[in-house]
């Protein structure tokens, strides 16, 4: 019974501390920083994003962030969006030139 | 009415920035009028030309990403488009697309063409292809959507005889969906622009980049930002004086020729002293809305507004409000009732709600007559400036602590978001400028007005009557006798004894607390038109003179005034402390309250707003008349 448990569950947890650990999002690039678009962490959001041409495969960069670190400016598309860091942390990207 | 019918609805569709607006008034000119969509306070800019002798009715929807609507005003645009029974459905959508942002853009525009509508493709700001997208053939584009396409430049006018043509030549045809709409619709976009040969992504104005390195630094951003505050406040406190002045001067010239030349009867002095003095109380505000709504709307025009919203945001979170919430907080330091029109760049329900509903705590123009009174009253000479001062802390610290409360009691109706695009930066056209002021201009006097003028009247109605016969009596009593000041003490002897007056009375025990007797019962309940009216009121019960008041002669009959039965001043110092507390936090403007109403759409927040910053008013006073009456 344990080692069914331990030897289906492990991989899982494995998995999803590892992911949580290497996934970047666009709050975490520094200003000038270039990165692709991979994928979004919350749905509604991504609705809101696709809309401004904010889709997997784009180029986004971080032009400016605001005087307290919050929220940032990333140049997306064909526009600069403005937008809180706890919504650039949707988005989910590959960094380019690290 | 049968010509009515056959008038072709045109509606303009675009993204926010996309010109839209721009082209509207290019289109319509002056020929447009304001109002509300159905139930809603979402902005209505609706118009008509001529061309090639047919009339067109043209509706401006609100800027909107996507047909899936998000918030209040994208609803609205989703309605009228995917609703064929909605009144505001029209036979021909104009699709408003920015040459330099044609991949955003057309996203909104095959959600369009999906929904098989009549439609022709305007292409905005189309001096930019040349710069941005020199091969873009626009022949392929026109025929990949099946709908005709036309160019303009709506700052300046050009291309919009061309699109009036494209209007009435339209064959009403349904434009064909030549893609697979399952497909994501990034991928069908990008597609048609390959195919139609539009270059890839654009690069920014470098000038725009430039300047924002400056206008968004921590520091020059600041104080350049502080600079502008200053002209903003300087010209809506003293520049929109001399307008309010000529207005006042109208208004007390016109009443005397009135006056002059009606009989003198019931209908003529309601007239006279109900409705016209209610309509120069709407009228007055006119100079401070158009100074404000000239910066705001430069501001936005310029694309600033949005680099500002952008540096506040982030603290101004932390009390529920967000970066757009500065403009009216500034604004209501002049007048909340523009200040709070201007609430309406706020997307967010929650946080505009919060916004209108702490902006009157600020300390507006009204309150520095009242202060002014006051302060000569009861601060000694040399504390004079640093309590006036200490008064607008006040206000803003009201500010921000209700905000604060309230983002606690509030609930969320939707989760916040702030994704905002910073476009790049132009310069203002000064028609746009102009005629958005007079479209808030109109706006204030249809829905405000008639709120003012209705209380207005109602509280002349109460304090030039009484009950019984008490009026006839005062007015024998003054014919048989004759002493100096006959008719000032007239005045004062029937303010007493008319319905406000006796309402003064009745509330004297529940204002007894914080310091204040009957008189000053009679001014808080006048001070509901206007607060500056307290001093005027104070010049009646004193019986120093006419309306043109003179504050110095009001305080030295306040100053002689003694407690019952002792030689103390009956104003002293706890008095004054406690009626300048509730003067900075009660809510005494029925003009705010008319534009709390028409802003959000029903009495609850007016209400809710009324109780709360009058209870904070009341127990503040009270708390400060008690601790300073004990030492």
């Amino acid at each position: 019974m344990t080692q069914v448990y331990f030897s289906e569950s492990f991989p899982a947890i494995f998995e999803l501390s590892l992911e949580s650990f290497l996934t970047v999002t666009a709050k975490d690039l520094t200003r000038g920083q270039q990165a692709i678009v991979a994928s979004f962490s919350d749905e509604k959001l991504a609705g809101f994003f696709a809309e401004r041409g904010v889709v997997a495969g784009e180029r986004l960069s971080v032009e400016r962030i605001a005087p307290m670190g919050d929220p940032i400016a990333i140049r997306v598309a064909d526009h600069l969006l403005c937008l809180r860091k706890r919504e650039a942390s949707a988005i989910i990207v590959r960094p380019e030139g690290v | 009415m049968g010509d009515v019918e056959r008038r072709l609805k045109v509606a303009l569709v675009g993204n926010p920035n996309s010109g839209k607006t721009s082209l509207f008034n290019k289109l319509t000119g002056l020929h447009q009028k304001v109002g509300n969509f159905p139930g809603i306070t979402v902005e209505k800019k609706s118009g008509q030309f001529e061309v090639e002798g047919k009339t067109v009715d043209v509706v401006d929807l609100p800027g909107t990403y996507s047909l899936q609507p998000r918030s209040v005003d994208e609803e609205v645009t989703a309605q009228a488009i995917n609703d064929e029974q909605n009144p505001d459905h029209p036979d021909l959508v104009l699709m408003v697309v920015d040459a330099s942002h044609l991949k955003t853009s057309l996203y909104l525009a095959l959600q369009v063409i999906e929904r098989q509508i009549p439609a022709i493709l305007v292409m905005n700001m189309a001096d930019q292809l040349t710069r941005l997208s020199p091969d873009l053939d626009v022949n392929s584009l026109s025929e990949q959507l099946d709908v005709p396409l036309v160019k303009t430049v709506a700052r300046d006018g050009n291309g919009v005889e061309e699109l009036k043509r494209a209007i009435a030549e339209h064959s009403g045809k349904k434009p064909k969906v030549s893609w697979n709409p399952n497909q994501e619709r990034h991928i069908t976009i990008k597609q048609i622009l390959a195919k139609a040969k539009a270059d890839g992504p654009v690069l920014a104005h470098s000038a725009s980049q430039k300047l924002d390195d400056y206008l968004t630094h921590p520091v020059f951003g600041l104080l350049f930002f502080i600079g502008l505050l200053a002209l903003i406040f300087q010209s809506i406190y003293s520049w929109s004086a001399i307008p309010m002045e000529w207005i006042e001067n109208l208004f007390a010239t016109s009443s005397e020729w009135f006056a002059s030349v009606l009989p003198d009867s019931f209908l003529s002095r309601l007239w006279i002293e109900g409705v016209w003095a209610g309509l120069g109380g709407v009228i007055i505000f006119i100079p401070q809305i158009a100074f404000l709504f000239f910066f705001v709307t430069m501001l936005e025009e310029t694309g600033y507004m949005a680099r500002v919203s952008f540096m506040s945001d982030r603290w101004l979170r932390k009390f529920g409000l967000q970066g757009r919430s500065i403009v009216p907080l500034i604004g209501g330091v002049a007048c909340a009732v523009p200040a709070i029109l201007a609430a309406r760049t706020i997307p967010d329900r929650k946080e505009r709600l919060l916004t209108i509903m702490v902006t009157p705590f600020m300390s507006c123009s009204a309150r520095l007559p009242v202060y002014a009174l006051l302060i000569a009253l009861v601060i000694p000479v040399g504390y004079q400036g640093l309590t006036l001062l200490a008064l607008y802390l006040l206000g803003v610290l009201a500010a921000l602590g209700a905000a604060f409360v309230l983002n606690h009691t509030v609930p969320d109706t939707e989760e916040s978001h702030f994704i905002m695009e910073l476009p790049d930066y132009r310069a203002p056209k000064l028609t746009n400028v102009l005629l958005e002021i007079l479209r808030k201009v109109a706006q204030f006097v249809a829905n405000a007005g008639k709120i003012i003028i209705f209380v207005s009247v109602l509280l002349w109605l109460g304090a030039s009557f009484g009950p019984g016969d008490r009026f006839d009596e005062i007015e024998t009593k003054y014919e048989s006798i004759s002493v100096e000041n006959k008719e000032q003490l007239k005045e004062t002897e029937l303010l007493e004894n008319s319905y406000i007056g006796i309402l003064g009375k009745t509330i004297e025990p529940v204002i007894k607390p914080l310091g204040y007797d009957w008189k000053i019962g009679i001014a808080l309940i006048t001070s509901f038109a206007a607060r500056e009216v307290f001093v005027g009121t104070m010049a009646t019960i004193y019986s120093v003179g006419s309306a043109d008041e003179d504050v110095m002669r009001i305080r030295d009959r306040m100053q002689l005034q003694t407690k019952p039965n002792s030689t103390d001043p009956l104003y002293d110092l706890p008095f004054g402390l406690s009626l300048l507390v509730f003067y900075a936090f009660a809510m005494q403007c029925m003009s705010t309250l008319a534009v709390v109403k028409t802003e959000t759409g029903s009495w609850k927040w007016p209400m809710i707003q009324f109780l709360m910053m009058t209870g904070l008013a009341y127990i503040s006073s009270l708390a400060v008349y008690q601790l300073s009456s004990l030492l």
